[in-house]
């Protein structure tokens, strides 16, 4: 077994061998992410690959909060299609062990691309998917999009395999704003003064962007000053109604705690009336809002869906198109 | 990040070792990871042919 790395974009630190296994620790340079590389070729012998699950998955247990992938060939199959020969010579109880090896250990197996086995024997007929990257979570959040491709045969029986992550362009951030903004007293003269006060000079669609673009970053100063929070503010609200109110049941209040009292009444209502826009518009989002406790939960869901719902290879009359 | 992985079935031979080089260039990984070199020693030599 042998890894090699490019020195200009990774960095390794640690390099360590047991059996059948070789594991570099580094960080790519340009992010600055860490990870865990491990090189896994497997034996053929069950009791032996059991073994060695055994052993990758106390790494795996070591590591939890690391960037680790396991790639090599693992001479393993995890289910019937996986394989095809002319004789049936699935290994129910094989297949059992290194299932139970991925799913204890919580690694991603991404779909393969390209092909449908990484392995063909010569006579044409026996071919599996001997090959994978099987990954964490934490690895999928570091490096999103990740796809494992398959790329052609050459003169050895097994296909090399490629794992690459792809940052996908979006282009800019669009501007967004919430509807109830302009039911906060002072919003429409912010965003006039705001407006008029840009000095940007150039073609109008130029301007035009410029100009919306600085006025994303002042609203979202003025959002943090007078909307964010909703629940906090409420509660502030509520508060001094019920201090007041405890002690208009004991004592006469005089005219100002009265005027207070029916001001901030009708600030209640403004405020709940600005909330419940709110939530009706992140309605969509409410996810992600509930995802802030829970972020790393709520990505590995996002970027389940996404692998799910990618489209990798169109047949079209019998001719495969890749990278759609 | 891009990581290479191939089961090389024996890297003895100039034929595999030109095979992976051309995958490198091809394909820029990070890190290559090769199974089955079937060689006792691995020295700066091979691994420069496979780099460069």
């Amino acid at each position: 077994m042998l890894t090699v790395w490019d020195h200009s974009v990774v960095d390794v630190w640690t390099i360590s061998s047991f059996g059948h296994v070789l594991v570099i620790r580094g960080r790519v340079l340009i992010s600055n992410e860490e990870f865990i590389i491990t090189n896994v070729y497997a034996p053929c012998d069950t009791a032996l690959k059991q073994a060695l699950w055994g052993r990758l998955q106390s790494l795996a247990i070591l590591n939890v909060e690391s960037n680790l992938c396991f790639s090599g060939d693992f001479n393993s199959i995890r289910t019937v299609a996986e394989r095809k020969s002319r004789g049936s010579v699935f290994r129910q109880q094989d297949a059992d062990i290194f299932n139970s090896f991925i799913d204890e250990s919580f690694l991603v197996d991404l779909p393969l691309c390209g092909r449908l086995f990484t392995w063909y024997r010569g006579d044409r007929v026996s071919m599996s998917r001997l090959d994978r990257f099987l990954l964490f979570d934490k690895w999928c959040l570091t490096w999103q999009n990740c796809v494992q491709i398959a790329l052609q045969r050459g003169l050895s029986d097994h296909v090399p395999l490629v794992l690459r992550s792809e940052e996908e362009n979006w282009g800019p951030r669009p501007l967004r704003i919430l509807k109830c903004w302009s039911d906060v007293p002072g919003y429409a003269d912010i965003v006039r003064v705001k407006w008029s006060s840009f000095d940007v000079h150039g073609w109008g669609a130029y301007v035009l962007k410029e100009k919306l673009w600085l006025i994303k970053g002042c609203l979202k100063e003025w959002h943090q000053q007078h909307t964010l929070n909703m629940e906090r503010r409420l509660c502030l609200v509520k508060d001094k109604m019920s201090n007041l109110d405890s002690k208009g049941e004991t004592f006469f209040l005089d005219e100002a705690e009265v005027m207070e009292i029916l001001e901030l009444s009708e600030k209640l209502h403004s405020l709940s009336w600005i909330q419940a826009s709110m939530s009706w518009q992140k309605a969509r989002q409410n996810w992600l809002q509930e995802g802030d406790a829970n972020t790393n939960f709520f990505h590995g869901l996002m970027s389940y869906c996404r692998r799910r719902n990618a489209i990798q290879l169109i047949q079209v009359n019998d001719v495969q198109v890749e990278g759609v | 990040m891009k990581i290479l992985s191939y089961n090389v079935r024996g890297l003895g031979t100039f034929e595999k070792r030109n095979e992976v080089r051309k995958l490198v260039t091809d394909n820029k990984p990070f890190v290559l990871c090769i199974q089955e070199t079937k060689m006792g020693t691995v020295d700066e030599m091979l691994v420069s042919t496979l780099w460069g």
